[in-house]
């Protein structure tokens, strides 16, 4: 059965750097852990790209302070060669995807970014007003996205037992005849 | 006239550190330091709190060998509490222990050191990383990938966290181990068996390209520390320890955590904010010695498990004594891995290893409590005092890479003697003076690395400090 992996980057005592944490507890009360893993991680690793070669789709989610606080970025990403100047901290998505793609020979079908714009990442325990505002629209997002992959999934599944089981009625049949 | 040359930071290391590097008039290497930049207060800052929390504690020193310190911090607590923890507890923590040194030598070895090893010490530094080796040598890094993830995942099924976990307490751990995550645990195994005998059989066809290296990368005599069981085998959880001099002569043997202190001292420098370790029956600087894999293997007489056994047998043979040179650090380093992947076998197939008695319980039965586990890196101490609330009164940790500071500068210059020319500075020269360093892969406690280019500048400056030359590597 195909699966979903959605991995989420943060540190939890950095304030909206716990964003994606936030949107990984309400995603863990959505989906069975047996169609959709969820990985909370506090920066991207080499060791993700193991993970993402087992599933056909990810979704990364992270903070941001690159687009307005407590707005949200959802957009498509794919597998690029990593970039020289990059400190591990910071490894891309687009990098881990490179990564997976040339150690495993394998790219999910689908890979998404979620950022959701930080207000402040100083060191604190808490989400500001903005971002935990923000947190429902995300969890959102990502839930209406996965559940189209799982219904996609279902409705493939249905098809090929669908098609598996066609030519056994075909034979019942005959020899009834 | 003489000249001073600065390399800040180093590269592909845990921690902040610098070197100086000083050259006489005609341009040879005189003298090297290294110098660790970093305070963090831990044994201050615990003072008041209570001696339970400080496996914890102990813990946030470090993300990479932060089980070292929750084992050690936890073996202290229990001389606090004067228990002894249930033989099903001692198993699990060991099985916590190995996953640790596995996970943690293979980012030595393979992310941090094998770009060297297998793209060349003067390879391009924008490729000399792990995702530079995952272009040329997929398979290599593939197998350095799946170990460290391999280590990670046993800590993440057994303590529900990669790192830092709330698994391992006073007394023995949280919970017993389930029949379904022992399943799961064995199912992995397979796999780090073949990743890292893929490892092995790449060092050593590889090693005999770096004899200039081997020769010169702290290769000198000097007193080995390690952990051994009863029998004089390599442990690296619960032994006692073993001194050995340059000819394998044990000075000393049969060493717990409370007579550490008795046999160790500590002396400071005035460049380092680290100290520095040494028998205080030969002094300091006499009786520094090394720690860490090379050690391990030197102190011991054997491993007690047969694939690695039958490597340790064939690692030996390269002479009849202790090994100096601290290149075969990264031979020991996999000999090591292997160790560990069939230890952690053997001990989850014992029906024990699913006892639900994993616990001891007790208060304030002592005023002090000392605990000594084998990090990754080497030998760790722990001594906590406490009053009689059980409030910590004084810390005093002792940690593995400290053990190493002497033989790290001394490393440093003879390295830098053979490797660089004052009058023409050249990057491969800057990471062959890192090389050696990573040898000892030093935990400088604050996780920093880059892949290829951390911004960085090597100064060559005269003695009035006008900058002759440099060179910049851009960011």
């Amino acid at each position: 059965m195909k699966r979903v992996l959605v991995l989420c980057c943060g540190n939890p005592i950095r304030g909206d750097d716990a964003a994606a944490w936030k949107i990984a507890e309400n995603l863990e009360l959505l989906f069975p852990l047996s169609r959709v893993e969820i990985v909370v991680t506090q920066q991207w690793l080499p060791e993700l790209a193991e993970r993402i070669r087992l599933f056909d789709a990810v979704f990364f989610i992270d903070a941001s302070v690159e687009i307005a606080p407590g707005s949200i970025s959802f957009f498509d990403i794919h597998p690029k060669p990593y970039n020289p100047g990059s400190l591990s901290h910071v490894l891309s998505p687009c990098s881990l995807l490179g990564l997976a793609e040339n150690l495993y020979e394998t790219k999910p079908v689908k890979a998404k970014m979620l950022a959701i714009g930080a207000l402040s990442l100083r060191l604190y325990e808490g989400l500001s007003d903005l971002v935990q505002d923000a947190v429902p629209e995300a969890v959102d997002l990502l839930r209406r996205e996965i559940e189209k992959l799982l219904l996609i999934e279902q409705e493939e599944g249905d098809s090929t037992l669908a098609a598996q089981a066609t030519p056994l009625l075909s034979s019942r049949t005959n020899s009834a005849s | 006239m003489s000249q001073t040359i600065l390399i800040d930071p180093v590269t592909r290391l845990e921690g902040h550190a610098k070197v100086t590097l000083k050259a006489s008039d005609s341009g040879e290497i005189e003298e090297a330091q290294l110098h660790i930049t970093q305070i963090r207060g831990f044994e201050k800052f615990s003072e008041g709190r209570p001696f339970y929390e400080m496996p914890m504690l102990m813990a946030r020193i470090c993300g990479i060998c932060s089980m070292s310190h929750l084992l050690a911090g936890a073996k202290a607590a229990e001389g606090v509490m004067a228990v002894k923890i249930p033989p099903t507890a001692t198993k699990l923590r060991k099985i916590a222990n190995l996953a640790q040194a596995i996970q943690s030598h293979a980012l030595s070895f393979f992310y941090l050191s094998s770009p060297d090893l297998l793209l060349g010490m003067d390879s391009p530094v924008e490729k000399r990383h792990i995702l530079g080796l995952a272009e040329s040598h997929p398979e290599i890094a593939k197998a350095g990938i799946q170990l460290r993830s391999f280590g990670q995942s046993i800590l993440e099924i057994m303590g529900s966290k990669r790192i830092h976990t709330g698994w391992i307490i006073p007394g023995g751990v949280t919970e017993a181990l389930t029949d379904k995550k022992r399943d799961q645990l064995l199912s992995m195994i397979l796999q780090a068996y073949a990743n890292v005998k893929a490892a092995l059989d790449l060092y050593k066809r590889i090693a005999p390209n770096f004899k200039e290296e081997i020769d010169h990368f702290a290769n000198f005599p000097g007193l080995f520390l390690g952990m051994v069981n009863q029998e004089g085998g390599l442990e690296l959880t619960d032994g006692t320890l073993k001194l050995i001099d340059p000819q394998g002569n044990i000075l000393i043997e049969r060493i717990e955590a409370p007579d550490y202190e008795a046999h160790f001292a500590e002396a400071v420098e005035p460049f380092s904010y680290m100290k520095f370790p040494y028998y205080r029956k030969l002094g300091y600087p006499t009786g520094s010695f090394r720690v860490g894999p090379l050690a391990r293997l030197n102190v011991a007489s054997r491993i007690d498990t047969p694939l690695a056994q039958a490597e340790f047998k064939e690692f030996k043979q390269m002479c009849p004594g202790p090994i100096f040179g601290s290149f075969h650090y990264h031979h020991a380093r996999l000999i090591e891995i292997l160790y560990g992947v069939e230890a952690i076998e053997r001990l989850l197939n014992e029906e024990e290893i699913l006892s639900t008695h994993v616990r001891a319980y007790a208060g304030v039965n002592s005023r002090e409590g000392m605990g000594i586990v084998e990090a990754p890196r080497g030998t760790l101490y722990h001594h906590y005092t406490v009053n009689q609330h059980g409030q910590i009164e004084a810390v005093n940790l002792i940690v593995a890479t400290e053990h190493n500071n002497d033989a790290l500068n001394k490393g440093i210059l003879q390295t830098a003697k053979r490797f660089v020319h004052s009058n023409h500075l050249e990057e491969g020269m800057l990471n062959r003076v890192e090389a050696v360093i990573r040898t000892f892969d030093p935990c400088l406690s604050c996780s920093t690395h880059a892949f290829g280019q951390m911004p960085m500048i090597i100064e060559l400056q005269a003695a009035n400090g006008e900058r002759l030359d440099h060179i910049r590597r851009k960011p």
